[in-house]
């Protein structure tokens, strides 16, 4: 894969985070401003 | 993936179709990146959810993607997301998801 | 000079091996709800009690093993079983499921478990002939002849009582009330589950520990998952009082600390600043076992053939009262917290919950001999696709450290086994947190083997759907006299 940005412009987007991962708040939080709608957010706690 | 989750994707899948929609993942570990990114795709591994034999084929990437980081800000990054990716086995993560999408 | 300063006393732990409970755990019930099937399934992918005593996990929760020896045994460790179990335990016995069950009857005040009459007469002497459960059966609980318990069995809200496999029900739990879901027969026996634990780890601790009498405790503060109430008052409480009063302690009184799984560290915080400040002389902290976390992921085990690993309930219990001039002590200075604003991830929250203090207490890495975090066992995590938590834990933490120019970054992949804990706790989260190994700590304290151990323990609030934050509060205890 090629380090081409991809285009969130327009879309809407899923975003499914992890507590012991990177959590959704903190995507939303790095991808704010590139354009795309938040549809759907959660985070997931496996313990 | 939680069936909770894949209920409200099927729902957002049928109401915006699969060109309107990216999928961004945050999960720790290289086996729950590829359930997720499976089940977003190619439909639930585990048959036990809504998107069980369902093929969305939705955009999905981690964001520990280089693509994905491209995109965000590098101060973003460095301040959000830098650490994560240094404690967490992010390359194979990369590499994994990589693997998927060639099949 | 005699202080308030607070000091650990003693800590115990017990583990009531529960294997025909674990069709009520949450994931269990639910997928038996929706395959009746299932159950047969789960049934026969349960191990027995002796399996239990001799699994390596098992035995470290109770003290018969060192944390150390999960190190040298290479994982999974379900298929690498001891000769035999080790032994008199240190931290607590593994309690064998009759005798549980029975004693759910016994710690229902208001009747709503029953057991077969014939269940009671062979079990209630195995009850009277041990120390620790003795004074728990001292009251004959309601029995019910074979056929009355097939009538209760008729009613449509209650759930039959089985043991170790067997078809017949031993006992059933009635609804405690018709039209209140906070009653219902599943509440009921999730909360008498958390009860039984919490006071069988109270007893522990007075078997175990020298110079506790149940008379001297003023307070007792849990830190259990449950929700205790009623259709007015969801997770009302005071489940701390009702353990109190079933273990005997009848001059203390309860308080409830919530933090999801983070709660033990914050109750223990509380608990000695109550003892500092002169308020109570002696305090327990206890986290009764989590009824809803058996089987949690069963499917994955299951599928790959292997037990299904959640099938006990795990209990902890600390003492924590005045300097004795012996005993490890809680220092109020070195207590971590999560700020609102610190933010969700897990360096955010490992950087103001380990670095944190160490900084306010101007102390290098270096100082710190022992840091402890979640110590979910790995045989159930990585089954369950999930990863070791523990070691994904320490690797964190290790790579915040080396950001922070606290460490270097060559010794990020060593930083667990340096001052970490391999995981070997039951999944249920408040037990895994830093808190399961306080036994284990004042045991490597006293034998010199560390000086220091800050204890870490993280809450997912967003689970309840009312912030998206988590939380999370560290401890640091430290050797009397250093």
């Amino acid at each position: 894969m090629t380090g081409e940005p991809i285009a969130l412009d327009g879309k809407k987007l899923i975003i499914l985070g992890e507590r012991d991962g990177v959590p959704a708040p903190v995507i939303q939080q790095a991808i704010a401003g590139l354009g795309g709608e938040v549809a759907y957010a959660a985070t997931q706690c496996f313990v | 993936m939680d069936l909770e989750d894949q209920g409200r994707i099927k729902e957002l899948a049928e109401e915006y179709g699969k060109d309107g929609i990216v999928v961004l993942l945050g999960a720790p570990t290289t086996e729950s990146s590829q359930v997720q990114f499976e089940t977003v795709t190619t439909g639930d591994p585990s048959y036990a959810g809504p998107l069980a034999g369902v093929e969305l084929g939705l955009d999905a990437y981690h964001v520990f993607e280089p693509n994905v980081k491209a995109a965000i800000d590098p101060d973003q990054y460095a301040e959000n997301i830098e650490i994560l990716e240094m404690g967490l086995d992010a390359d194979a993560i990369v590499g994994a998801l990589a693997g998927m999408r060639a099949g | 000079m005699p202080t308030n300063r607070p000091v650990i006393k003693g800590a115990a732990t017990a583990l009531a091996h529960t294997p025909g409970l674990v069709r009520y755990g949450s994931k269990p019930f639910r997928e038996s709800k929706a395959q009746p099937e299932f159950l047969a399934e789960l049934t026969r992918g349960l191990w027995s009690y002796d399996k239990a005593c001799r699994y390596l996990p098992n035995q470290v929760f109770i003290g018969s093993q060192p944390p150390a020896r999960l190190w040298e045994v290479e994982q999974p460790w379900f298929d690498k079983l001891a000769e035999s179990d080790a032994g008199e335990p240190p931290f607590g016995h593994i309690l064998e499921e009759r005798r549980f069950l029975a004693l759910l009857a016994c710690a229902d005040p208001f009747k709503h478990v029953l057991l077969r009459e014939r269940f009671w007469e062979e079990t209630s002497p195995l009850l009277s002939d041990s120390p620790l459960t003795a004074a728990l059966a001292s009251q004959t609980p309601p029995l019910l002849a074979d056929a009355q318990l097939d009538a209760e069995l008729e009613a449509a809200d209650c759930l039959p009582l089985f043991a170790n496999g067997e078809d017949a029900p031993v006992g059933v739990v009635k609804t405690g009330h018709s039209e209140d879901e906070a009653l219902s027969a599943p509440v009921l026996l999730e909360n008498l589950a958390c009860k039984v634990s919490g006071a069988l780890s109270m007893h522990e601790l007075l078997n175990h520990v020298e110079g506790l009498d149940l008379s001297d405790v003023d307070l007792v503060l849990s830190c259990s998952e449950e929700a205790v109430g009623d259709r007015y008052q969801r997770g009302g409480g005071n489940m701390a009082k009702a353990i109190a009063e079933f273990a005997g302690c009848d001059l203390a009184t309860g308080i409830d600390i919530k933090d999801f799984c983070a709660a033990p560290i914050p109750a223990m915080v509380i608990g000695a600043s109550l003892v500092e400040s002169g308020v109570f002389k002696n305090v327990v902290v206890v986290g009764g076992g989590s009824l809803p976390k058996l089987g949690m992921k069963c499917l994955y085990q299951l599928e790959q053939g292997i037990p299904v690993l959640e099938d006990a309930l795990a209990a902890v219990a600390v003492w924590i009262g005045r300097d004795d001039g012996k005993s490890p002590v809680v220092n109020l200075q070195g207590v971590g917290r999560h700020p609102i604003k610190a933010g969700a991830a897990l360096d955010k929250q490992f950087r103001e919950l380990v670095l944190g203090p160490l900084r306010r207490l101007e102390w290098g890495v270096d100082r710190l001999d022992r840091v402890v975090t979640e110590l979910h066992n790995p045989d159930i995590m990585v089954t369950a696709k999930a990863g070791d938590v523990a070691a994904r834990n320490y690797k964190m933490m290790a790579a915040m450290l080396a950001m922070a120019k606290e460490i270097d970054r060559s010794d990020i992949a060593g930083f667990a086994r340096a001052k970490g804990v391999c995981g070997y706790a039951p999944t249920q989260g408040h037990i895994a947190s830093g808190f399961v190994y306080v036994p284990h700590a004042l045991r490597e304290m006293a034998a010199g083997a560390i000086r220091n151990c800050m204890l870490v323990a993280r809450a997912s609030l967003f689970l309840g759907q009312m912030t998206e934050l988590t939380d999370g509060m560290s401890v640091l205890i430290e050797r009397n006299g250093d």
